[in-house]
C-alpha cells in the first residue's frame, strides 16, 4: 500500500463525509461507512467488516472508514492527550 | 493496567505486537494509542475522527487495531511486563491517534469498556471483566 495516496486519500473522503454526513445520520447512525474516492461504498456494523469488504474490493488498499456519528471523542479528564 | 496492540488480521504484520500500559478512562468515550505506538507498529490510517480537546475540536487521524488483554491483578506503580499471552478481543477497533508525550501509551475508554463489565470496589480497587 503507497501509505501517501492512503493518507490524501483518507483526508478527501473525511472532508467529503463531514459534507454528506446529514444525509444518512438517520439511517445508519452508529455504523461505520467505506468509502473510495469519495464515495460511499457501504455501511457496516463494524469497522473490522468494513476493513475487510474494503480489501476485498480495493486490494490497493486506497480506501477509508468513517463511523457515522456527528459527535466528537470526549477524553474525560485526558482532554489535552490528542493528537 | 498492561495491554497489547496488534495491527488488524488484513495488514501483513498482524502477528506483531506492543505490550504497553493503558489508561482505563470512564470519561473517555473511544479508546486512543500514542502516536509512537502507531508508528511501531506501522498502522495505516483508516480515517480521521473529530476529538474534543480543551481548546476546542481538533482532527485526529483513526487507526484499526486488536486489543489484548492480560487477566490478572496489577498494582500500579510496581507494574510488571506480563509474561503470559494476552486474550485478544475478537472484535477489532478504530482507535484515535494520542499526542506523543502523554503519560500513557493508550487510553482504553468506553468503546472497551462498555464491551464488559465495569465494578469499582468498595476498597479502592477496580474489574474490569472483558468478553473475549
Amino acid at each position: 500500500m503507497d501509505r501517501k495516496s492512503q493518507q490524501i486519500e483518507a483526508e478527501r473522503n473525511y472532508d467529503f463525509f463531514q459534507r454528506k454526513l446529514s444525509e444518512f445520520l438517520d439511517q445508519q447512525e452508529g455504523r461505520y461507512a467505506l468509502l473510495r474516492q469519495c464515495n460511499i461504498i457501504g455501511f457496516f456494523d463494524a469497522p473490522g467488516e468494513a476493513d475487510a469488504a474494503g480489501y476485498q474490493k480495493f486490494p490497493d488498499g486506497i480506501f477509508s472508514i468513517q463511523q457515522v456519528i456527528c459527535e466528537p471523542v470526549h477524553l474525560g479528564l485526558y482532554s489535552n492527550a490528542a493528537d | 493496567m498492561p495491554i497489547a496492540i496488534f495491527p488488524s488480521l488484513r495488514e501483513p504484520n498482524a502477528t506483531q505486537t506492543c505490550t504497553i500500559r493503558g489508561l482505563v478512562d470512564t470519561g473517555a468515550t473511544g479508546t486512543g494509542i500514542r502516536r509512537n505506538i502507531i508508528d511501531q507498529l506501522s498502522l495505516p490510517i483508516k480515517g480521521y475522527r473529530r476529538v474534543g480537546t480543551a481548546n476546542g475540536d481538533i482532527k485526529a487521524t483513526e487507526h484499526l487495531i486488536r486489543i489484548g488483554m492480560y487477566p490478572g491483578e496489577y498494582n500500579m506503580p510496581d507494574y510488571n511486563p506480563p509474561e503470559i499471552m494476552p486474550f485478544v478481543i475478537e472484535r477489532e477497533l478504530l482507535v484515535y491517534s494520542l499526542h506523543p508525550q502523554f503519560t500513557y501509551a493508550a487510553i482504553i475508554g468506553m468503546d472497551v469498556i462498555a464491551a464488559g463489565e465495569f465494578c469499582l470496589n468498595s476498597n479502592g480497587t477496580v474489574s474490569l471483566f472483558v468478553n473475549t
